[in-house]
């Protein structure tokens, strides 16, 4: 960008919670999200519960960088004005992906899936749920052997409960069949390799049977 | 000194104002920049550091940085927008602007260890000299800074050359897996950016 043009922050995505914006940031592509108040809470109330929220989300993305987890890099964390400026992600998301791509031919579907299954798994290890598990949320680095990389931690939370993994999981397959149809096989791959690649894995896995038959039964009656 | 922009900081507009984009040039003031010359072969280290914490008027208002821990001035920038940060929300730690680059670039609380590890030791031989400023630094105050230091001044290419790899890992606790040097330096830098929300 030429030093004569005052620089702007570009809106990319305005949530019903957060606003997201790419912004130059001393050279490298940034974008930051901005979670905003809402109008209707008691304004230092909503001020505490927007902070915890903020650093509930950097923390989750930082921690699981540390484990080795692909997550975008946080740079700073400006709670007086709710934002969190993290590396830009050049990529696609899983969902475009699988959009430009399908069907996914069997061997590219089996090495998608080990890559989400495993980054979750490390995540569940370490007792982190997402809270918000869609293809949206995922995302492939450009280039050769892309690495996926987890983003938007807005409604994670730390828990031990096999139950709360377990509706992780449930909330990508209905994710996953609402946007993507035909996509069973994909999500069973998944699963295999989660019980492959996590060491508390098999538990979550069962508990999951007991979700999606309450979730059927909801579904059913109302 | 070289120049270095810091990262515009984002004014959020009111939520019921959805704006496509949003400058960042804020008040119109002119942007804060920092001011960075890195030294090779310093010879007078210690003597330095006793004039720096005596605060003789020989030395001008700055951090002195020992390059050993720094693998890109990323990390500098940041402490400096962070620093700026809490000068503007009155949440500093310590009680100067140059003090507190110092606190941010290490990962612990402790501000005897920020200066202990980050700033300029007894046996420096690589020091980075870090201004912050709405403008440069003056004529005068860049020939104090060459005055006082006895070394080579070179360019701000040369500060990843500088850096102790094995240091940083170990200051930061990173184990020694493999890893790229960039994926270290993401490390460190979302460490920085997690200082003092992490738990
Ligand atoms: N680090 C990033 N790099 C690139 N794109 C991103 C990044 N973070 C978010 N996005 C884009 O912005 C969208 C919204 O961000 P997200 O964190 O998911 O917020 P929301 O809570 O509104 O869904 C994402 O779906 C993605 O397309
Ligand atoms: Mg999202």
């Amino acid at each position: 960008m030429p030093d004569t043009q005052p620089p702007v922050a570009t809106l990319i995505k305005q949530g019903a919670e957060a606003r997201v914006y790419t912004i130059p940031f001393a050279g490298r592509p940034a974008i930051v999200k901005e979670r905003f108040r809402k109008a209707y809470r008691h304004p230092t109330l909503d001020e505490k519960l927007t902070s915890r929220r903020v650093v509930q989300e950097a923390r989750c993305l930082h921690r699981i960088r540390r484990a080795g987890v692909d997550t975008p890099t946080v740079y700073l964390v400006d709670l007086k004005a709710s934002t969190i400026y993290m590396e830009f992600i050049d990529g696609i998301s899983v969902r475009d992906h699988i959009l430009a791509t399908s069907p996914l031919n069997h061997q590219h579907e089996r090495e998608l899936a080990t890559k989400i299954a495993k980054s979750l798994g490390v995540m569940h290890d370490m007792d982190i749920v997402h809270g918000d598990l869609t293809t949206s949320n995922m995302m492939m680095r450009a280039g050769d052997n892309p690495s996926l990389v987890l983003i938007d931690f807005g409604l994670s939370f730390v828990s031990t409960l096999v139950e709360d993994k377990a509706v992780d999981l449930y909330v990508l397959e209905r994710a996953l069949s609402s946007t993507h149809p035909d996509t069973d096989s994909f999500f069973q791959a998944i699963l295999n390799a989660y019980a492959k690649n996590s060491k508390g894995g098999k538990p979550v896995l069962k508990k999951l049977e007991d979700v999606r038959r309450r979730g059927r039964k909801r579904t059913a009656f109302g | 000194m070289h120049p270095i922009p810091l990262p515009p900081l984002f004014a959020p507009p009111p939520a019921d104002v959805p704006l496509a984009t949003v400058p960042l040039a804020g008040d119109g003031s002119p942007p804060y920049v920092m001011y960075i010359q890195p030294f090779t072969d310093v010879q007078n280290a210690a003597e330095v550091k006793k004039l720096l914490m005596a605060g003789d008027p020989r030395v001008p208002e700055m951090t002195l940085v020992d390059a050993s821990n720094i693998l890109d001035i990323f990390q500098l920038q940041l402490a400096c927008t962070k620093a700026l940060l809490s000068q503007r929300d009155n949440t500093m730690t310590t009680r100067t602007l140059y003090a507190e680059i110092l606190f941010n670039l290490c990962p612990t609380n402790k501000i005897s260890e920020a200066f202990r590890k980050f700033g300029i030791a007894d046996t420096s031989t690589a020091v980075l000299a870090v201004m912050v400023g709405q403008q440069p630094p003056s004529a005068e105050i860049q020939n104090m800074l060459a005055t006082l230091i006895k070394g080579t001044p070179v360019g701000v290419d040369s500060v990843p050359g500088l850096a102790d790899v094995k240091a940083v890992n170990k200051i930061f606790k990173l184990g020694s897996g493999q890893r790229t040097r960039n994926e270290t330096l993401s490390l460190v830098i979302g460490t920085m950016a997690l200082k003092g929300i992490m738990s």
